[in-house]
């Protein structure tokens, strides 16, 4: 209940705490799963590791 | 035989992963919940534990790199390998400094009343995000001397990095809006304690495990993309010998 209260009281800046670690957590969610993709593109290319 | 260069034994990069997504759950429960709320700044100070940990990590990455370049440009340890690993942490830098620009906007905004003010730190550090923005690009132009570029690239990232201590020092030196060090001031007295300052700390900590991490996956993504072009320079004279062999069938 307090912090139903909180969350509708702008002095309290819940809605710039959401924003900002949503916000965080998307941008570093993001940059990771791109240089996955990006590995894995990169793997699929090159010939094996061990390769002569 | 070609083995790929890696900055980590893959066992430690796979227990890096596991160690930062367990302290940035952590760091969640601290920083949401755990923590108290602040008496004047009410629940808006919780951005500080991400905000100060993404600064601490921009001056990290920076260092880094400076360390790196400096590696680089000794003709003792000269190695492609210097450059690559700069170029990595260079990026995560300018990640981490745009993340702390946005998340000190979004603090700014309910304690101060403004997104942005014209303040020594705050136009420090964005200068920073833009000579990094601007080292990245400059790693971007083609070359055809691959160790002329990297000497190029060694020195911009050594003079990009004496903003750094100008942004740390910028609220000692000037009057500004932005607080002065809570942890790293010149007295090295900490200036927050109880839950705050461990959360402070977990969150340190765990934006620094979270930095190894990625470091070890954006050099091995440079040390895949190198050996790409490698093989398409290779490809591209195995191509034009041949053919003049094929002109005299």
């Amino acid at each position: 209940m307090r912090l139903a209260v909180q969350l509708a009281d702008p002095d309290y800046g819940w809605a710039y705490v959401i924003v900002g670690w949503t916000l965080t957590a998307a941008v570093l969610a993001a940059y990771f799963g791109r240089l996955v993709v990006r590995i894995r593109r990169a793997e699929r290319t090159l010939p094996p590791e061990t390769e002569q | 035989m070609r083995t790929r260069d890696r900055l980590l034994d893959p066992r430690l990069s796979r227990a890096l992963g596991v160690a930062s997504l367990v302290s940035l759950v952590v760091l969640a429960l601290f920083g949401l919940w755990g923590a108290p709320e602040d008496g004047t700044q009410k629940e808006a100070q919780r951005l500080m534990y991400l905000h100060v940990p993404a600064a601490w990590l921009a001056y990290l990455a920076f260092g880094v790199t400076a360390a790196a370049s400096a590696l680089f440009l000794w003709p003792r340890t000269r190695s492609l390998v210097w450059d690559r690993l700069a170029g990595a942490s260079a990026e995560l830098g300018v990640l981490f400094t745009a993340l702390t620009l946005v998340l000190g906007s979004l603090w700014g905004k309910p304690v101060w009343g403004i997104w942005w003010a014209w303040d020594a730190r705050l136009v420090t550090t964005a200068v920073l995000f833009f000579l990094y923005l601007g080292y990245l690009a400059l790693r971007r132009i083609p070359s055809g001397d691959p160790i002329g570029s990297a000497k190029r690239n060694a020195i911009a990232a050594l003079i990009a990095f004496v903003d750094v201590p100008i942004v740390h020092f910028s609220v000692e030196w000037w009057r500004t809006l932005h607080q002065k060090a809570t942890v790293f001031n010149p007295q090295l007295d900490a200036k927050i304690d109880g839950v705050m300052a461990l959360t402070l700390w977990i969150g340190v900590i765990a934006f620094t495990i979270l930095y190894l991490y990625l470091l070890d996956k954006r050099y091995r993504l440079a040390s895949l993309e190198d050996e790409m072009e490698e093989r398409e320079v290779e490809a591209a004279i195995a191509e034009r010998i041949g053919a003049p062999v094929e002109v005299a069938r």
